[in-house]
């Protein structure tokens, strides 16, 4: 299944992927738009990376998509790239994932055999791999409207900037206090963290990730991952929290 | 000698523009010297660079290659049927065609140690070419890889340097007997003397991995054999090919006379297509199978995995002599260096580093001790500084450290001991010598350049903010234009002892009255050529330097020459134009002279004509001069020939041969730049990563012939050595497989990951070249792994960190600051 | 693999109809099928945007994309900036001035990618910006200073040639922004 194709085109150069057809989604109508609707943003299967960073309803209300997204690929990359091809791709590095696993996304899934849909936060079962089933497309991401004046903050640390992430940091804070985060690289899966505590005690984030299982490969080691996760943890929610308190109405 | 000029200094470009104008007039020069853009650029903003993949020629195929995924196996057998079969394809060869119709690769290094366009019977590195398919299109002949069978036996893989010199080691080359190539003690002095007398000994265990020059257009070529001639031309991206076609030609089994050798430009080289012999000769051969045009160019996996040419891999054991008041007395270094599976140069890249092996300081003794060792990686080649980028780090690492000994000021230490102005030409203890410099004004220039103390109180104050904040500041010599003993003289009988390396050059006025120079060695790669040659034919002749014609000639039309490598284009192209300028412009002034009635000592080149000195209205134009040379031969003096064109080949011209016992190397790399550099980071200790906050530069590389490009070379130069310092690395897996074979996880810098510079350049001439010109290529990577492992050392200080192997990755930098003062090893 | 479709593609300008395989790359198609060799390809996988083209007047990367997805688009090459008679435009002849290129391989890109930040962004002189606008190309010749002073050097010019104000706003982050 063909959309940016940014990832999966790689794959087919590397000669790692060799599908006997290509089914390429860009001509079906009705999947490119990017709207609210009931209070969620809805985001069709063909809408590209760069559109979360060009919205103004994603900068004014979903501001973890936008962070997110500006650490994704490049310029040239997140104008073919898609959310949707992002997450069903499943890159452990891949910032969008944590994002939507932090918002609490819901995926709606197609197939010949009907329409289902599952929580982001289901989706993900290890690096590369979800529940999306044989001859399955995902035809939109929705998210639900964090409150007004939540805070978010995305962190991330790679080799070079905008290479894969090392470790990345999703976090957000709404103005009542509720934190969400989620961490890149120190799981199979995004990683979501209880932080009610966290946000409350400065040494509760090292003792809360004391016990990771990070990936270990050519970009970064387990040990590297495992120190650096609570830094940036840390880093983002203050961050957020800041943010939110800013955004909070007075 | 005149000294001291400054100018270029990249923030004033007005102050500059006036300081070059300046300093023209005092040289009485008009085009060397001068900033300006250069004659490559239209074609090449246009997308009309012509780079070897933009060639196509009438009927032609292409091929593609098989990679070993092994890193060491036998190759038991291979079944090509089914790639055969497949509708496209041309012909499928493997290594039993290359062992039936063709010789080894041209290589430097001694002993039986032989490399094969195909591997013959096994592959000693991950990566090496197993197979070649030809086929009508790239995409079938890469189909056909993917239906090629090979049956391997995998063999024990060794990938260590020191386990590899075990007795019991798996061999790389069974022949050879043993995986060290080669093994040698050279003592220069009195080291032993030396170590027993000084009063402070400094010694550290150092490691800098191999990495690659990787240009954005890997190596290709096209071969295209004529059957009715037997000539087989060869379009490739190769530079130098004048200097070694007929090895090419041996290899494919003609005589050197068949084969024609088109140089094509390159989209970067950095050493990487210095001697690139592999991919033409594939390409000639290919054509020869088939009896097609046959366009091979590599991808980038192949590049990256095969390319024959990583830089340096090497392990010191390496020691420095000192006295308490900051004399450095004497070097002891043993060297274990990681050649990979073959050795083409040979260890020219340790003979390159015995050109400046003590820097610009008066350390007088040196025991060099080399171990050249074979393990199942890609073979070495030449990459920028060709390792004598490598051993300035190594230098600049024990220098910081004597400095840390004696609790004394590293800038102060260096300064004691810099080659004063009034020692030059100065002898090294190798025998090579530094031609002239002017070391201390360098410095001094730099520091005010720098505003050194502003930011000593910048890194302080951060300091005792909790904020890491580093300083460094170090210096190298760069040492240009190689003479080709530094290939051999480790050898106490070599087999070849080639003492030359010329450039030639032909330059003609056709009898429009436009002139044209033709070039002998490869196109343009990124440097500057044409408009070197444009600048020196505009100062001769005063003319339009953009009205300058140049061609390059094939390797059937060619004259000697050597091509770009070891910084010695601009000054040896310069020397064969200035040459060939001399015998047309002798021509001239004979004819004017005859046809204005004039004497000839009175006769002057102005605005592209000759004209009476103080008449300008006795004056020929160049074009009237031609036409009568080809035309009117009855209007010559007699004793002149028609025509008006000369060539010329120029020589190294200070080079001497090595001593019988090798305690003197004699000169090989004479005309010696020097440069410093001062860097300021801030490394953030929880995530390891770096921010530039400053980044100076000031290089002396003798007359500037256009200090824009000059400038443009130091930045990028110095910005290649920052990616080895940072992050490139190949990255070998247990098996020996390459983890890091694509851009995924080979990691160029980026528009973002590197900092802002600002250049100086310093000028004192060289008194042995043409103008005063030292080359200048390299120079900006062999500063740039030293400055960074100096300034993260001191922004780490309170850690107590000692950088000793290289890239300076975060992970690192974390280890260190999560466990300070255990620092030493990685 | 070998069945051909149709594809209808605007290149600079001019409608090409040609018939591919699917799998031909944009990058294959621009150089191999219009000759339009100027598009370089370096690394084959997206990485260093050697082949960046422009796709609606947007970079994208043509080595990532099949050129029969390019079909009823609209394509521009390096081979569009100089006039007919080959004069650089006030871009190219920014990069020749500041020194911007060596070999030249990746100049192409390089000018494309920059083109479009000065139509979006014109007269945006910010040093960050302009290094975040071009972070997808790889040079490895030049360290890229020369080339940010050259994006730049046009921007002033536009500023001047059209009074344009510049605001102020910090773009958005990007990464190892951690701190």
């Amino acid at each position: 299944m063909l959309a940016g194709g940014q990832s999966l085109v790689q794959l087919l150069k590397f000669r790692r992927c060799r599908p006997s057809a290509l089914v390429d989604i860009n001509g079906i109508p009705g999947l490119d738009a990017i709207e609210r609707r009931d209070g969620e943003l809805h985001v069709g299967a063909l809408v590209r990376q760069q559109a979360l960073l060009d919205d103004p309803q994603v900068a004014e209300s979903w501001p973890l998509l936008r962070e997110a997204a500006g650490f994704v690929g490049y310029p040239e990359t997140r104008r073919r790239g898609t959310l949707a091809g992002s997450l069903a791709f499943a890159a452990p590095w891949a910032e969008l994932t944590a994002a939507a696993v932090a918002l609490d996304a819901q995926l709606d899934i197609c197939s010949a055999a009907g329409q289902r849909s599952l929580a982001a936060r289901e989706f993900f079962r290890g690096p590369g791999e979800t529940a999306l089933g044989d001859g399955e497309l995902i035809v939109a991401v929705r998210f639900p409207a964090p409150a007004p004046g939540t805070g978010a903050a995305f962190h991330e640390v790679s080799v070079r900037h905008r290479d894969y992430a090392q470790v990345a940091a999703a976090a957000q804070v709404s103005p009542d206090g509720h934190g969400e985060l989620v961490l890149l690289c120190v799981a199979p899966t995004p990683h979501r963290v209880d932080v009610s505590e966290a946000l409350t005690r400065d040494d509760a984030i090292a003792d809360l990730l004391g016990r990771l299982d990070p990936l270990d490969d050519v970009e970064a080691s387990a040990s590297y991952r495992q120190r650096v996760a609570p830094v940036l943890a840390r880093r983002a929610l203050r961050d957020a929290a800041e943010r939110a308190h800013r955004r909070a109405p007075a | 000698m005149s000294v001291g000029r400054l100018e270029g200094i990249e923030q004033h470009p007005a102050a500059a523009r006036i300081a070059t104008e300046t300093a023209l007039k005092e040289a009485g020069r008009r085009w060397v010297g001068k900033s300006m853009n250069r004659v490559e650029d239209p074609r090449l903003l246009r997308g009309e660079g012509r780079y070897i993949d933009d060639i196509t020629l009438p009927g032609m195929a292409h091929a593609a290659v098989l990679r070993s995924p092994h890193a060491h196996a036998r190759i038991v057998s291979i079944d090509i049927s089914r790639a055969e079969r497949l509708p496209g394809v041309i012909k499928v060869l493997t290594g039993a065609d290359v062992a039936a119709t063709a010789a080894p690769l041209p290589s430097f290094g001694a002993g039986p140690i032989i490399q094969d366009m195909i591997a013959v019977e096994k592959v000693r590195h991950y990566g090496e070419t197993v197979a070649a398919v030809v086929a009508e299109d790239r995409y079938i002949a890469e189909d056909a890889c993917d239906l090629i069978e090979v049956q391997y036996e995998p063999l024990p893989v060794v990938l260590d340097p020191f386990a590899a010199q075990r007795e019991d080691a798996p061999r790389v080359h069974e022949k050879l007997g043993s995986n060290v190539a080669y093994e040698r003690t050279f003592t220069f002095g009195d080291v032993d003397g030396e170590f027993a007398a000084a009063e402070h000994v400094v010694r550290a265990e150092l490691n800098w991995p191999r990495s690659t020059g990787m240009p954005m257009d890997t190596n290709g070529a096209i071969g295209d054999y004529d059957r009715g001639t037997g000539v087989v031309t060869i379009y490739a991206n190769s530079m130098s090919f004048t200097y070694f076609h007929w090895l090419i030609a041996g290899s494919l089994k003609i005589p050197a006379s068949k084969l024609k050798v088109v140089p094509v430009a390159a989209g970067g080289s950095f050493g990487s297509k210095f001697f690139m012999h592999k991919v033409p000769t594939f390409a000639g051969w290919l054509s020869m199978a088939t009896g097609r045009p046959v366009k091979f160019i590599e991808d980038r996996i192949t590049h990256i995995a095969s390319n024959d040419h990583c830089g340096s891999d090497r392990f010191y054991d390496a020691e420095l002599a000192f006295d308490a008041d900051g004399t450095l007395r004497a070097l002891r270094i043993d060297c274990v260096d990681d050649y990979g599976a073959y050795l083409q140069f040979g260890t020219g890249t340790h003979g390159n580093g015995l050109s400046q092996i003590v820097g610009p300081y008066r350390i007088g003794h040196v025991q060099y001790s080399l171990h050249a060792v074979l393990t199942n990686k890609n073979q070495q080649g030449a990459y920028r500084g060709f390792g004598a980028e490598v051993s300035n780090w190594m230098l600049e690492r024990l220098v910081d450290m004597a400095a840390r000994e004696l609790g004394m000021d590293r800038i102060e230490l260096r300064r004691r001991n810099l080659i004063a102005p009034d020692q030059f030409p100065y002898r090294t203890p190798t025998g090579n010598i530094y031609d002239s410099g002017n070391y201390p004004a360098v410095l001094d220039r730099l520091l005010e350049l720098a505003d050194y103390e502003h930011w000593v109180a910048e890194r302080d104050k951060a300091r005792t903010e909790g904020r890491h904040l580093g300083i460094g500041v170090v210096a190298s010599n760069e040492r240009s234009v190689f003479s080709s003993t530094e290939f051999w003289f480790w050898f106490d009988q070599p087999d070849f002892t080639p003492t030359a390396s010329p450039e030639s050059a032909s330059l003609q006025i056709d009898p429009t009255g436009q002139i044209v120079v033709t070039l002998h060695s490869q196109a343009q790669w990124g440097n500057s050529p044409e408009t070197v040659v444009a600048q020196v034919v505009a100062e001769e002749f005063d003319v339009d330097p953009t009205s300058v014609v140049v061609t390059y000639a094939d390797s059937q039309h060619a004259l000697p020459g050597t091509g770009p490598g070891g910084s010695r284009y601009t000054v040896m192209v310069s020397g064969a134009v200035a040459g060939a300028a001399t015998q047309v412009k002798e021509k001239i002034k004979r004819i004017a002279a005859h046809q204005l009635e004039a004497n000839e000592n009175d006769l002057q080149f102005r605005d592209g004509g000759i004209e009476v000195a103080g008449s300008p209205d006795q004056r020929l134009a160049l074009a009237d001069v031609a036409l009568s040379a080809y035309m009117f031969r009855l209007d010559l003096p007699a004793d002149l020939e028609s025509g008006l064109a000369a060539q010329s080949t120029y020589d190294h011209p200070l080079t001497t041969v090595p001593s019988e016992d090798r305690s003197d190397l004699g000169i090989f790399y004479p005309f010696v730049g020097h440069a410093w550099h001062l860097a300021v980071v801030e490394v953030d200790v929880e995530t390891g990563k770096l921010e530039f906050l400053h980044y100076c530069a000031v290089h002396d590389a003798g007359t500037v012939v256009n200090p824009k490009t000059l400038t443009g070379q130091i930045i990028g130069g110095t910005i290649q050595g920052l990616g080895s310092a940072l992050y490139e690395e190949y990255r070998y897996d247990e098996q020996g497989r390459l983890r890091n074979e694509t851009f995924e996880h080979y990691h160029l810098p980026s528009s973002l990951d590197v900092p802002t510079m600002t250049v100086a350049h310093q000028e004192t001439p060289s008194p042995y070249t043409p103008y005063g010109i030292k080359g200048a290529g390299e120079g900006g990577r062999m500063l740039t792994p030293a400055i960074l492992s100096a300034a993260i050392e001191d922004a780490l200080e309170p850690y107590g960190v000692r950088v000793t192997s290289l890239p300076i990755t975060a992970e690192q930098i974390v280890a260190w600051a999560a466990a300070p003062a255990g620092g030493d090893a990685r | 693999m070998s069945q051909r479709v149709p594809v209808h593609v605007e290149v600079n300008g001019r409608g090409y109809d040609r018939e591919v395989e699917p799998r031909r790359t944009l990058a294959d198609f621009l150089r191999e099928d219009l000759g339009l060799k100027g598009t370089h390809v370096a690394c084959e996988h997206g990485f260093c945007g050697n082949c960046n083209v422009l796709l609606d007047g947007a970079a994208i990367r043509s080595c990532l994309m099949f050129a029969v997805q390019a079909g009823g688009r609209s394509v521009e090459t390096v081979e569009s900036l100089a006039g007919s008679d080959g004069e650089l435009d006030e871009l190219q002849l920014a990069f020749t001035e500041h020194h911007a290129l060596q070999c030249g391989f990746c100049t192409p890109a390089m000018l494309l990618t920059a083109k479009q930040f000065l139509r979006e962004n014109p007269g945006v002189t910010d040093a960050r910006r302009i290094r975040e606008a071009i972070n997808g190309v790889i040079c490895r010749c030049t360290g890229y200073q020369q080339i940010v002073a050259a994006i730049a050097a046009v921007a002033q010019a536009q500023q001047t040639a059209h009074s344009i104000r510049i605001e102020t706003a910090p773009p958005v982050r990007v990464a190892q922004d951690t701190r």
